[in-house]
């Protein structure tokens, strides 16, 4: 039996990788770099954030003391000048922060143990990487005794053996630690927590920088950067430590704390609950945002990102740069011109005696009592069999006309009088021209679904676009691609493109995977997942409505002030998981002029609904609306918004407060 | 140390009526279930207590009669046993105890378990019933609600250490809930993964049934080739000696700094995790992991199968935290 190809998107998390894959698979940002994102040599403490899979452990890891080693073979001090920096990785995670909790013991006491571990922890990762790094340096090994004599003095060391090297003194430390962990560990059962705090809060953490550059001229110049990742697994009450150390730094040190947004839980310091203040004490940066809001930029790292793969994982293809110039053949990609013909041939090629969107209108103008031979005249008027997309378009126009209590035979004659003279490319015909600039995508999307067709998610950018600023989406989404067309018996990469079964397919399991895995955590998890049900919901009723009234839709508006709070709090949290992407800017109210806060459905999501990938129109949501969606009691609520909207989208297109106006066109 | 974990004793019988054994203390977690009351009515004890976990959601008048009754609102496991500890006033010197696992909340099982050995019970039996089938096969949900934390169960925390090199090991008894499975890989995203499958299983279909289910969570298992391992799901014994086996491996390929393990599958299972930390784990850095929901389905299974007895010895106690010098690198332990 052949071995299946390597797929090169296995690994889609950092965690997964050895440092050797971190510099190996490390693609920096276009341009001028993530440097000036994440300035390293800045001595101003930053917290990156951003959603899951953002790539935040991915650039933290790349600043850590192992991987500059690697990235700089050779004279480590020397490269750590020239960067200006020195990186100690921490991950909170390994803290097991969830003990220092309960127990029978005051959270004041629980805090003050906590930092005094968090400063042991965090030291001897210090020492680790500074032994590491001075080791082979006659002026460091001269100095030791006396910079473990100065550390020591900051610790009460009453009964701890003496300690004249690095590593002696992290065994000090160890054990330090290690006396701490039986005592909170045992408090669970015996409920007495004895430990012995012998040094000042953060003093450990900002003296020993101090003391090693003091003490050794060779590490002038370089920051010692405290890389505190993974945040989100300490608590409330832990964070404010960090965030006191953040606002207590001391040169020559300085720190990047990663978390993921809805992991950050205060600001608040130890220090009579000062916040910090972005901009004040810290720099913040959302890698995501950022990455969608430079949509260019992100688009031409997600190529390379890619391109990296594959030639990590077949060499012979080529350099990253050439394999990146020939990246878009690798996918098969729909047909992108005017009348979609090749997409939409299937219809063409149909023996149907009608198409089932004129069988649809024929219904409804039979309900509304046109005869038979009056709805056949209005369906040939609106013909275009050889452009589905075209016929499409006119059956919209149509609606619309429908919708404006027309003249319906009079409406079809002139739509298709206005549709000789776009096929004509006449620039008269302007309506057809907007329209189907408009809603092209749409329609194509509604044919498709007419015709019991699976949606169309293909081509490269597409990939990328679905992917949101998200990296680890974009990873997912080509995992899971390669592993269908692989087993579709494929071989990509090499000769023919990926084909659009398997994109379709991996594209689908990606939407899947993501609505599981963005799930959130905690109480209000399922009242999340059943307002973004509905939202979405919503979005498709309205895009496969006969008269949909914005395009590409998958996003929305809202004045939040006076929705209900278990609302407001549901997209916060909406949000903070990524479900929900907040928009720049938010949206301008017709009405009011105020300016209401605007979110993106994510589009990792919309394939699961069919829903379009790229936004361009909003719905602006009503209090009611806003809080039908999002609170989630309101069941009969919602029922009547989606019965409501879509009543003035679908014909006979009865507004929601008169069902029984004269219906248009009718007894000619 | 020379450990061999399936030379402990353990009998099956087929119906409660056939328990074979006679104990001064009983003490099972209630629930619904066949599993659970019928065994409670039928062993032979001087003392017979139920533990009520306030995750099941009892009512008041929903609860057995009896004078050993023990409600409690503890959610946290070392609470709720020192809570009923007390208030039974329990004395196990030289007593004979028995405890149903069958009902337990598993992170409160392990913090039993691992009260009777600090208090110097060195030998015990322990009761698991397997169950005919699983009430809704693969779709059977046993907890309700979301998990809201993952963290170390008390009495089972290690001493880690810092930098690991990436050396860490979660190893994770899996179950049928693939998001237990997730919440808890998520938590050790960069430890390296194994799980543990019970095979045999209790039946026939359920290791297929498990594996349906784990593979949901296959993402978060993370893309670096594993291990899977296998122990059969009625065994605890078995289960310590292939976690010790591995476990024996890893040390000796160098590559062990911190072990996370967490028992998601059958509570026999979860006897065998616990046996293997408490006896080679305590004061290393090892830790047992789990993820906490607040709500349990009261029943999950249908009808009795088999009924297990174990036979729990461990080597004579020693006072809480006087072995924490061992290191789980060095093999010290």
């Amino acid at each position: 039996m052949t071995q299946p190809p390597p797929n090169p998107f296995n690994i889609t998390k950092a965690t997964d990788f050895s440092d050797e894959q971190i510099v190996r698979t490390w693609v920096d940002l276009p341009g001028d770099g993530f440097f000036t994102i994440a300035d390293p040599t800045s001595p101003m403490p930053m917290i990156l954030s951003g959603g899951k899979g953002s790539g935040r452990t991915h650039l933290m890891r790349y600043f850590s003391y192992p991987v500059q080693k690697l990235r700089h073979p050779g004279d480590i001090l020397a490269s750590l000048k020239t960067d200006g920096y020195v990186g100690v990785y921490l991950r909170c995670t390994g803290l097991n922060a969830g003990r220092f909790h309960g127990k029978g013991q005051s959270s004041e006491v629980w805090d003050v143990v906590f930092a005094y571990y968090m400063d042991l922890w965090l030291t001897q990762l210090t020492l680790q990487t500074m032994g590491e790094a001075l080791a082979g340096q006659p002026e460091f090994l001269a100095q030791q005794p006396g910079i473990c004599m100065e550390i020591l003095n900051i610790i009460d060391t009453s009964g701890l053996p003496q300690a004249s090297t690095i590593e002696s003194l992290i065994g000090v430390l160890h054990q330090l630690q290690r006396d701490i962990d039986v005592s909170v560990n045992n408090v669970a059962l015996d409920r007495r927590l004895d430990v012995n705090i012998r040094a000042t809060r953060g003093e450990l953490v900002f003296r020993i920088p101090q003391i090693f550059t003091r003490r050794f001229s060779g590490l002038d110049g370089i920051q010692i950067l405290y890389l505190v990742d993974e945040l989100e697994n300490l608590t409330e009450a832990q964070q404010r430590y960090i965030q006191t150390l953040i606002r207590e730094r001391e040169a020559p040190t300085s720190f990047k704390v990663g978390a993921r947004r809805y992991g950050l839980r205060t600001y608040k310091t130890l220090s009579a609950d000062e916040e910090n203040r972005e901009g004040s004490e810290f720099q913040m940066v959302f890698l995501d945002r950022d990455h969608i809001e430079n949509h260019a930029r992100y688009t031409n790292f997600a190529r390379s990102l890619i391109a990296r793969r594959i030639v990590e994982a077949y060499p012979p293809i080529g350099s990253a740069d050439q394999v990146a110039e020939k990246l878009d053949g690798f996918f098969e990609d729909m047909d992108r011109t005017p009348y979609m013909q090749a997409e939409t041939s299937f219809l063409a090629a149909q023996q149907v005696e009608e198409r089932p969107y004129f069988t649809k209108l024929k219904k409804q103008l039979s309900a509304i009592h046109f005869t038979n031979r009056e709805a056949s005249e209005i369906v040939n008027r609106l013909s275009v069999p050889d452009l589905p997309l075209v016929e499409k378009l006119n059956v919209f126009l149509f609606y619309q006309d429908w919708s404006r209590r027309q003249h319906l035979l009079t409406a079809s004659a002139s739509i298709a009088q206005q549709c000789a003279h776009y096929l004509k490319r006449d620039p008269a015909a302007t309506r057809h021209v907007q329209a189907m600039a408009h809603f092209r995508t749409d329609l194509f999307a509604q044919l498709l679904r007419d015709s019991g067709q699976k949606q169309r998610y293909l081509g490269l950018s597409t990939l990328i676009d679905m992917s949101a600023g998200l990296p680890r989406n974009l990873l997912q989404i080509l995992k899971y691609t390669f592993k269908w067309a692989s087993f579709n018996g494929q071989e990509p990469f090499s000769v023919e493109p990926i084909k659009r079964d398997a994109q379709q397919s991996g594209v689908m399991e990606a939407s899947h995977w993501f609505f599981e895995d963005a799930r959130v955590v905690g109480d209000h998890g399922r009242e999340v997942e059943q307002s973004i049900e509905r939202l979405a919901t919503l979005f498709r009723q309205l895009r496969y409505s006969d008269k949909p009234v914005e395009c590409s839709l998958i996003t929305f508006s809202a004045d939040l002030s006076f929705v209900r709070q278990e609302a407001r709090a549901v997209i916060k949290l909406a949000e903070e998981w990524s479900l929900l992407i907040s928009i720049p800017g938010g949206q301008r109210d017709r009405n009011t002029g105020a300016v209401d806060p605007k979110f993106e459905l994510n589009p990792m999501l919309c394939p699961r609904w069919d829903l379009p990938i790229s936004r361009r129109g909003a719905i602006s949501l009503s209090k009611a609306e806003v809080n039908a969606i999002f609170y989630p009691l309101r069941e009969v609520e919602f029922d009547t918004v989606i019965r409501d909207r879509l009543g003035r989208m679908m014909a006979p297109f009865r507004s929601s407060s008169s069902a029984s106006e004269a219906l248009p066109g009718f007894g000619d | 140390m020379v450990i061999d974990y399936t030379i402990f004793y353990k009998e099956k019988v087929r119906s409660p009526a056939e328990i074979n054994g006679r104990w001064d203390v009983f003490i099972s977690a209630f629930n619904e279930s066949e599993r659970v009351t019928a065994v409670f009515e039928a062993v032979q004890s001087t003392e017979k207590h139920w533990l009520i976990h306030p995750e099941y959601g009892f009512a008041a008048y929903e609860l057995p009669s009896g004078d050993h009754i023990f409600p409690s609102q503890h959610l946290h496991e070392a609470d709720f046993i020192l809570e009923y500890t007390a208030a039974a006033g329990l004395n196990i010197s030289g007593a004979r105890i028995c405890v149903d696992s069958t009902g337990f909340m598993r992170p409160q099982l392990m913090c039993l378990l691992k009260w009777l050995h600090e208090q110097g019970c060195d030998q015990f039996d322990v009761l698991y019933t397997d169950p005919v089938r699983y009430a809704e096969a693969e779709r059977t949900q046993f907890t309700k609600g979301p998990v809201v934390e993952v963290r170390q169960v008390a009495g089972y925390e290690g001493q880690h250490v810092p930098d690991s090199g990436g050396n860490d090991l979660l190893l994770i008894g899996a179950g049928y809930d693939h998001e237990l499975i997730r919440r808890v890989a998520e938590d050790k995203a960069s430890a390296r993964k194994t799980e543990l499958f019970g095979l045999p299983s209790l039946s026939p279909e359920m290791y297929q049934e498990s594996v349906l289910r784990a593979s949901n969570a296959a993402e978060a298992m993370g893309g670096n080739e594993q291990d899977i391992l296998f122990a059969p799901a009625n065994d605890p014994f078995v289960t310590a000696q292939v976690i010790h086996e591995v476990v024996e491996r890893e040390r000796g390929r160098q590559r062990l700094a911190n072990l996370y393990l967490s028992p998601l599958g059958t509570k026999a299972q979860t006897l065998g995790f616990a046996l293997y930390y408490l006896t080679e784990c305590r004061g290393s850095a090892a830790s047992v992991i789990f993820p906490f929901a607040r709500h349990y389905t009261r029943e999950t299974t249908k009808g009795i199968a088999h009924i297990w007895k174990y036979t729990f010895e461990f080597p004579a106690s020693t006072p809480v935290g006087s072995d924490h010098r061992a290191n789980l690198t060095s093999g010290s332990s």
